[in-house]
């Protein structure tokens, strides 16, 4: 049986597919500037949803595969659309994880919590290399 | 390539929000006592009420800096408001009334250092500490305040991401 928890964390490495894909798409737009902070990132979600993975195999629930392409809200055309899409990015995977927070205890609570708090420090990170203010969100995660 | 991303995220917010209200009504039910209700129950002391303190005392560090370094308004200024709304929502939970005074620490954080960086860069410290602080709570948190709790970790975590 899926418990609430279980479908928390399908939904955050849903997420974490789509964020792979926004950073391997918005990448190549970048400069030398912040490349070396996207490749950080996608890493850091990588790891992510390689800890989704194996948490929900191990729970006998089957995780989702990523999808073989999604859509852009709007066009990567450049350095400023591209750190604008991984910044709302970051805030949406954010969200996923923040709705993971109160089904789950114990260790997935903090693997929740530490996506979240990353998350909300490269949206902040991004939104400061692409000079947008608000640079922060009191409660990052929160819709 | 249709727009699979909003049909998708349409139909899976809808479920989010469904399984987080289940949730929140199921552990509700097993193991929470709602926060009203505790208040009245029992008299101990809120257990967020030091989290609260040293919240007040963060956003209160801000502003010293902020009074010493005018200039620095446009940068530290978001941030203060963050702590700032931190403040209320604490207060909220907690029962406390949120214009009512705040419980004040102790100890004085002493004057604001004389050196503009290094100013901001205690602010990025506090802001480092007051992340774990708001980590330990939320790991230890009932179920209806770990999101509350989680935000203000993160938040604090993008501050220093940005101080720093």
């Amino acid at each position: 049986m899926t418990t609430p928890a279980d479908e928390r964390l399908v939904a955050a490495l849903q997420a974490e597919h789509a964020a792979i894909y926004a950073y391997g798409t918005a990448g190549a737009k970048l400069d030398s500037g912040t490349v070396g902070l996207a490749r950080g990132a996608e890493a850091a979600h990588r790891t992510r949803r390689d800890a989704l993975i194996v948490r929900l195999s191990g729970a006998g629930v089957a995780p989702p595969p990523a999808a073989p392409a999604y859509a852009l809200p709007f066009p990567v055309t450049d350095r400023a659309s591209a750190l604008k899409l991984l910044a709302q990015v970051e805030d949406r995977t954010a969200a996923q994880w923040r709705l993971a927070l109160p089904p789950t205890t114990g260790e997935v609570r903090k693997l929740a919590l530490d996506a979240l708090v990353d998350c909300a420090a490269r949206s902040a990170g991004l939104r400061q290399a692409a000079g947008t203010t608000p640079l922060t969100s009191a409660f990052p995660g929160k819709v | 390539m249709g727009r699979i991303v909003f049909t998708v995220r349409v139909s899976s917010r809808r479920a989010v929000l469904a399984a987080a209200a289940a949730a929140a009504l199921t552990s509700l039910t097993a193991c929470d006592v709602p926060k009203r209700s505790a208040a009245t129950w029992h008299s101990a002391p809120d257990v967020l009420l030091p989290l609260l303190t040293r919240t007040v005392a963060l956003r209160d560090r801000y502003t010293e800096v902020l009074t010493a370094f005018p200039a620095l308004q446009d940068r530290l200024g978001p941030l203060k408001d963050d702590h700032a709304a931190h403040v209320v929502a604490l207060a909220r939970e907690v029962g406390l009334d949120e214009h009512g005074p705040m419980p004040t620490a102790s100890t004085s954080a002493g004057p604001v250092v004389q050196d503009q960086a290094a100013a901001v860069k205690e602010l990025a410290g506090l802001e480092k500490t007051g992340q774990e602080d708001a980590t330990g709570a939320c790991l230890a948190a009932p179920s209806y305040r770990a999101a509350l709790l989680g935000s203000i970790a993160a938040c604090r975590a993008a501050h220093v991401e940005i101080l720093t």
